[in-house]
């Protein structure tokens, strides 16, 4: 196997700071109030209430632990298929609930709003799409520089 | 520390990329039950709710008669009192002090056996209008943009939202807490009333009820209504 370049590892390692800072503050944003993630969760109007009280607390802890791993560079492969995972499940409910026309707001940063704004929409499917992006280029690649990786 | 690509070579014939690609997925696994033991403690800790709770004792305030009866018992028949003040309508707030609250209709007050019934937590149109003839605010939980398109008079503008933001609540100021207070969105299953009764709750209200047919039913049936902000 080729050995990787030094540029492209350093991209790895700003992806991973970048992708885990910005998941971290996600999980931050969405952990400090369930109570208003609840009733985004619920505003989507997909998952029963049972389910729906699972995600509101899994969401922000897999994603703070997957962004902690993934910025100091451990189990980086790992983290981020896991925020890929996540991701991709953020894009389907998003697809879901521009096709059923339902208004309701994103809440992915808890009450603040980065790039999107207002309801969600196509805006949210292209952010995450590029966030998917970069989480798969790393879960490929590797964690780049300053990674710890368990040779399997 | 290594660059994350290395591998130990893997036996002949054999591709390194299952054996890590299974290492991996078993490191997602873990980490997503991380999240799942991790959150269910937090839920513990901090439970949230579902829904508002039911009031226990809301009951629309009948109004006392102008005129009333005389009692054929003995005690003293208290002198006749005005109509009350209502209930929980707002102070000299910034805004919906300028907004006064429509006059009750004559001939509009429904048998106090009706009006006394206790209310639950959601309430119909009917019920809502007469909370809405005693006085009682109302508050809009919908958008901005909504609220300034049309609202229920006199009704305060406290969207979801507003809890989020530092001084977005301004309304519950002006509101008594041991008041009924009425809430209301958009009707249908728009969840934007239960939030706000949740926070109501929290903040210490005693009686709330949400109007479930919302302001396009109030509408519909010809109701008082405004535009604009507040």
């Amino acid at each position: 196997m080729p050995r990787q370049s030094t540029g492209l590892r350093l991209l790895l390692l700003l992806l991973r700071l970048a992708l885990g800072g910005l998941f971290l503050f996600a999980a931050y944003s969405k952990w400090e109030d369930p109570q208003k993630f609840i009733f985004a969760v619920k505003g989507f109007k997909i998952l029963p209430d049972h389910l729906a009280v699972l995600a509101t607390y899994a969401v922000p802890w897999t994603e703070a632990i997957a962004s902690v791993l993934l910025i100091l560079g451990i189990w980086a492969r790992a983290s981020a298929a896991t925020i890929a995972l996540m991701l991709l499940g953020f894009i389907a409910g998003i697809l879901s609930v521009i096709q059923r026309g339902i208004d309701v707001k994103c809440t992915c940063f808890g009450g603040y709003e980065l790039l999107c704004t207002g309801s969600v929409g196509w805006c949210n499917i292209a952010q995450n799409a590029v966030l998917l992006a970069a989480a798969l280029l790393i879960a490929i690649k590797g964690g780049g520089l300053l990674s710890v990786e368990r040779r399997a | 520390m290594t660059t994350g690509h290395e591998a130990t070579p893997a036996p002949a014939g054999r591709s390194p990329h299952p054996r890590r690609a299974g290492h991996v997925c078993g490191q997602v696994l873990v980490l997503i039950a991380c999240g799942l033991l991790a959150g269910a403690a937090d839920s513990w800790l901090r439970p949230v709710k579902l829904a508002a709770t039911d009031p226990a004792a809301g009951v629309i305030p009948a109004p006392q008669p102008a005129d009333p009866t005389p009692t054929p018992t003995p005690a003293p028949t208290p002198a006749p009192t005005p109509a009350p003040t209502p209930t929980g309508v707002p102070g000299p707030g910034p805004a919906d002090s300028a907004k006064p609250i429509p006059a009750q209709p004559s001939g509009t007050n429904p048998p106090a056996a009706a009006v006394d019934a206790p209310l639950g937590l959601h309430i119909n149109l009917a019920q809502a209008r007469k909370l809405f003839e005693r006085g009682t605010p109302f508050l809009d939980a919908r958008t901005e943009e909504e609220f300034k398109a049309g609202h229920i008079a006199g009704a305060f503008h406290l969207p979801s939202d507003a809890f989020d933001r530092p001084g977005g609540a301004e309304a519950l100021k002006f509101l008594d807490q041991n008041a009924p207070v009425v809430i209301y969105c958009g009707g249908g299953d728009c969840h934007a009333s239960e939030y706000v009764a949740i926070r109501l709750e929290q903040a210490g209200f005693k009686s709330y009820h949400i109007m479930t047919d919302g302001f396009p039913a109030w509408q519909a049936a010809g109701y008082d209504t405004a535009t604009g902000a507040q």
